[in-house]
Order: structure tokens, then C-alpha cells, then sequence
């Protein structure tokens, strides 16, 4: 049985929930930001995309370029739910279904065709009852493989569905831009282009030894996604995230090293907590500061060992702050965990950690009883707590088990 | 505008589905009673081991953001919106 791989797309997702649970903004420019003043836009409704308004803006250069601009403080939990109800929508048709992101879905339909009359039945299916259910609209993308779901579901946006078969898969690749593939940025565009390939039809003829020669070993990739293959393995139900992160931007700038120190140990303390929710570990660690200018530096570093261990991150982020020599205030801050795999319980050789790891446990479960932060290291009293919006990327785990 | 109001109410609820699903139909604030024409949202949260269903409604001319908490089996009144 030929696989078929079913896409989820939800439109423009935090700012269609908060149009549909506030029905005044229904038609207007919507954009979804923090509480603080100088949050960005994490997400804007197509009224607002229409008119050029950009997820990363600032409230002033949003307000700038459309001064009836709606802004609405976004709700995770909101969102979080809402994410976890479309999912068990989904597990109702399938129980190969992937959550990507808050409002990117893959489920694996090849079982389920037995039971349901066509792949484009199940995709009607689930667009009514989201739309019936939540008042949002999704883009649905059907094809033999996650990657061409995915451009199909890109292409169908708005309130899409559009189902490719095996068989049409090359022709309907051949005319799309290059930039439809996954993973293709303004760089590789620019490269291509470069190169004369403007259209995946392009790309698929290009000689893969030249693509190899200028990309390394994405050459051979982009050579196979051209013609509508995946290259990539398929990440299933237990996969893992690339990387585990929190930022934060202030009301006011930070030079001081020890607020600075402070919000960071508040920040690995959050990546941490999510490390051990998630029951992985990270052995990569990265520091991302942006100054009043917005310039914005990032750097990495690589563990020899595994560790989900705030303290550890903590200090290998307050060891890369020490690398940089601040020449202003910062107004961000994020640390990130990558390179990551599953945990795998260890027995300690020297019962230091094990100690350390008792801590946190409990720290987990009075957090988990009471409430975030009930419990939390004394530094971070400096930090004045705001409320923040999650990333679109966010990929919830088991929120309600 | 939104408004934080955060007061205990009293609400009229009908529960269907055996108690899977819940409609709400009125809730008293400031002596007076207001109908609920539509729920417009609902999403459940946690608060540590606390579950918080909220909920959006009108009367047909505000919104009112209405929560309730499971442990306790209360009702609030978090926040109303005027358009504007």
C-alpha cells in the first residue's frame, strides 16, 4: 500500500483563535504580541499580512506601517489547549500523528484508508470540525511523503486542501519555486539563483555533482527534494525537538552583570525544567543577547557530556556571557539547548549529582502542584516576572496528562 | 478595552453530555443578571495541579472572560472587553 502522508497547517493560528474568541476583530488587522512594551509580533492575522505587517516587528514599526493595527496580548494556554484538542481530533483518524509545532501536524493516514472512504475525506473532515469546533481555518496538504504534503499545504494557504498523488508528484514540483522547499532560505535562494535555477523543475536537472561540489552533501539533498523525495528520516510520535529554548526581552535594558546573571539562571532554569519535563538531555548550549541597536550575537557550545542539569547550564551560559565584552545593555536574552537525546538514567559514580537531581525532582513536583515558579532559586527574585508569549514553533507536550 | 475584575460570581450552567460539556446561560454581576448569548471561546489551563476551564462570552454587546476552577467548584469573573 502506497504510504499517504496527511499535512495540518493551522492559518495564521494565534491571531485566528483570538479572532474567533473576540468576534469584534473579525475582519480587522490583528497582530498577537507579549504584555511588554517592547515585545515583538509573534503572529498577525492575514488582514494585517496583507498590509505588510511581519512577525519580529516591533510594536513601533508595526504601528508605523499600519496605525489601525489591532494588538492583543497573546494567551498560551490558550493556544496550548486549542493545539491539543486539534490533536485528538486527528488520533481519532489515525494514530501516527506528529505534532511539529502548535500549529503544524503530520498524520500518517496509509492505515487508516480502510476505514475512511479517501484521504481528501479525512482532510474534510478535520478542516469542519476545527472550523466548527474552534472558528479557525487550516491549510491541509496530502501526498506520498512529509515533504510534499508540506509544500502542498504551503501552496493551498489560505483554508487549502490540496492532495497530490504519487504519480503527480514531479509535475506538480516542476513549477514551484525553489523557495517552496522546506529548509530553502533567502541564502540558498540567492545561491540557486546564482546558479540559473529559479523553479524545483530547475533544480531536478541541475547536474547533482555541481550541486554537490558548491553545497556539500545538501547538494545531493536538494537534488532529491526537487523531484518530490524525502530525504529525511521520518521523526515518529516520540520524536525529539532540535533544540529547547527561551528568550526574553526587557522593558527596560539590562547592564547590569548581575541582573543579567540573575535572568539568566531564570532562563536556564526554564530551559532545564523543559529538558526534564521532556525527559531529554542536551549537551549543546547556546547564549543569544541583542542590544538597543538590535544587533544580536549568538554563541554556542558543546559539551562532552549529556546533562539536563540547570545549574550546569547555568554556568556554561554565564561562562559564554563572560566571552563577550558588553559594549551596551542588552534589551534580550536567550539561552537554547541543542544536540539533544533521550535521557538515559545513569547511576552516578559519585552520588554528587544524584543529590542535585533529588533537588530538582522535587522542586518539579511542588512546581507541578502549586504552580510555575511556586518554588524557585532566591537570585531570581531580581527578576521582575512579565508575562510572555510563546514561540509559534513551541511543540506541547502532554499538557492535560 | 479590557478590564481585570477578578470577583467571585454565581452563573447558571446547564451540563450535557454527561457533564462532558458545559453551556453556560447567565451569571450575576453587580446585582444584576446577565444573559449569555454566545460562547465565543473555551480552553482549560493548569494551576500547578489545578485545572481552570475559561471561557469567553457575550451578552451580545461585551465580552466577559469567565473561569472556573475545578477543586474548588468556583466561578469567576476574570476580565470584561468593551470594543474600543
Amino acid at each position: 500500500m502506497d504510504r499517504v502522508v496527511m499535512y495540518i497547517d493551522m492559518d495564521a493560528y494565534f491571531a485566528s483563535v483570538e479572532q474567533a474568541s473576540r468576534p469584534y476583530l473579525r475582519g480587522k488587522p490583528v497582530a498577537v504580541v507579549g504584555s511588554g512594551k517592547r515585545t515583538v509580533i509573534v503572529a498577525s492575522s492575514y488582514e494585517a499580512k496583507r498590509l505588510g505587517i511581519k512577525t519580529g516587528m516591533t510594536r513601533g514599526e508595526a504601528i508605523r506601517k499600519l496605525p489601525s493595527l489591532v494588538f492583543v496580548e497573546g494567551r498560551n494556554n490558550k493556544y496550548v489547549d486549542t493545539c491539543v484538542k486539534i490533536h485528538e481530533i486527528l488520533l481519532r483518524y489515525t494514530p501516527e500523528v506528529e505534532i511539529c509545532s502548535i500549529d503544524e501536524f503530520f498524520a500518517d493516514l496509509t492505515g487508516s484508508l480502510l476505514l475512511f472512504p479517501s484521504p481528501a475525506d479525512i482532510a474534510a473532515a478535520v478542516k469542519r470540525e476545527i472550523g466548527e469546533r474552534f472558528g479557525i481555518t487550516c491549510s491541509v496538504g496530502i501526498a506520498p511523503n512529509k515533504l510534499v504534503a508540506k509544500i502542498a499545504g504551503e501552496f493551498g494557504k489560505p483554508d487549502g486542501l490540496v492532495a497530490v498523488e504519487k504519480d503527480d508528484v514531479e509535475r506538480f514540483m516542476e513549477g514551484l519555486p525553489v523557495e517552496s522547499i522546506p529548509g530553502i532560505g533567502k541564502k540558498m535562494k540567492a545561491a540557486l539563483n546564482a546558479l540559473g535555477i529559479r523553479t524545483c523543475g530547475e533544480l531536478r536537472d541541475f547536474p547533482v555533482s555541481v550541486l554537490r561540489r558548491r553545497f556539500g552533501i545538501w547538494g545531493d539533498y536538494l537534488s532529491f527534494m526537487a523531484r518530490g523525495t524525502d530525504p529525511f528520516r521520518a521523526r515518529g510520535q516520540g520524536g525529539l525537538p532540535r533544540s529547547i529554548g527561551h528568550s526574553m526581552t526587557f522593558e527596560k535594558n539590562i547592564g547590569d552583570r548581575v541582573v543579567i546573571r540573575a535572568r539568566l539562571l531564570e532562563l536556564s532554569g526554564m530551559v532545564a525544567r523543559r529538558l526534564r519535563k521532556e525527559k531529554i538531555v542536551a549537551k549543546g548550549f547556546s547564549l543569544t543577547l541583542r542590544y538597543p541597536d538590535f544587533t544580536t550575537l549568538t554563541k554556542r557550545i558543546t559539551l562532552p557530556f549529556y546533562t539536563p542539569n540547570g545549574r550546569i547550564i547555568y554556568e556554561t551560559v554565564t561562562a559564554l556571557l563572560d566571552s563577550f565584552r558588553l559594549k551596551d545593555a542588552v534589551r534580550l536574552l536567550g539561552v537554547s539547548a541543542f544536540n539533544v537525546r533521550r535521557f538515559a538514567a545513569n547511576p552516578s559514580l559519585f552520588g554528587g549529582l544524584d543529590r542535585e537531581e533529588r533537588l530538582w525532582k522535587a522542586v518539579d513536583d511542588v512546581n507541578d502542584a502549586f504552580g510555575e515558579c511556586s518554588l524557585r532559586p532566591a537570585t531570581t527574585l531580581l527578576c521582575v516576572r512579565h508575562h510572555w508569549v510563546i514561540s509559534p514553533a513551541y511543540r506541547p507536550g502532554c499538557f492535560f496528562s | 478595552m479590557l478590564t481585570r475584575v477578578g470577583e467571585r460570581v454565581a452563573t447558571g450552567v446547564v451540563f450535557r453530555k454527561e457533564g462532558r460539556k458545559m453551556e453556560l446561560k447567565w451569571f450575576l454581576w453587580k446585582g444584576r443578571k446577565l444573559e449569555i448569548k454566545e460562547t465565543t471561546y473555551m480552553w482549560r489551563e493548569r494551576d500547578g495541579r489545578e485545572l481552570i476551564h475559561r471561557f469567553v462570552v457575550t451578552d451580545g454587546k461585551d465580552l466577559y472572560e469567565l473561569s472556573y476552577r475545578q477543586e474548588g467548584l468556583m466561578w469567576f469573573l476574570e476580565a470584561v472587553e468593551t470594543d474600543g
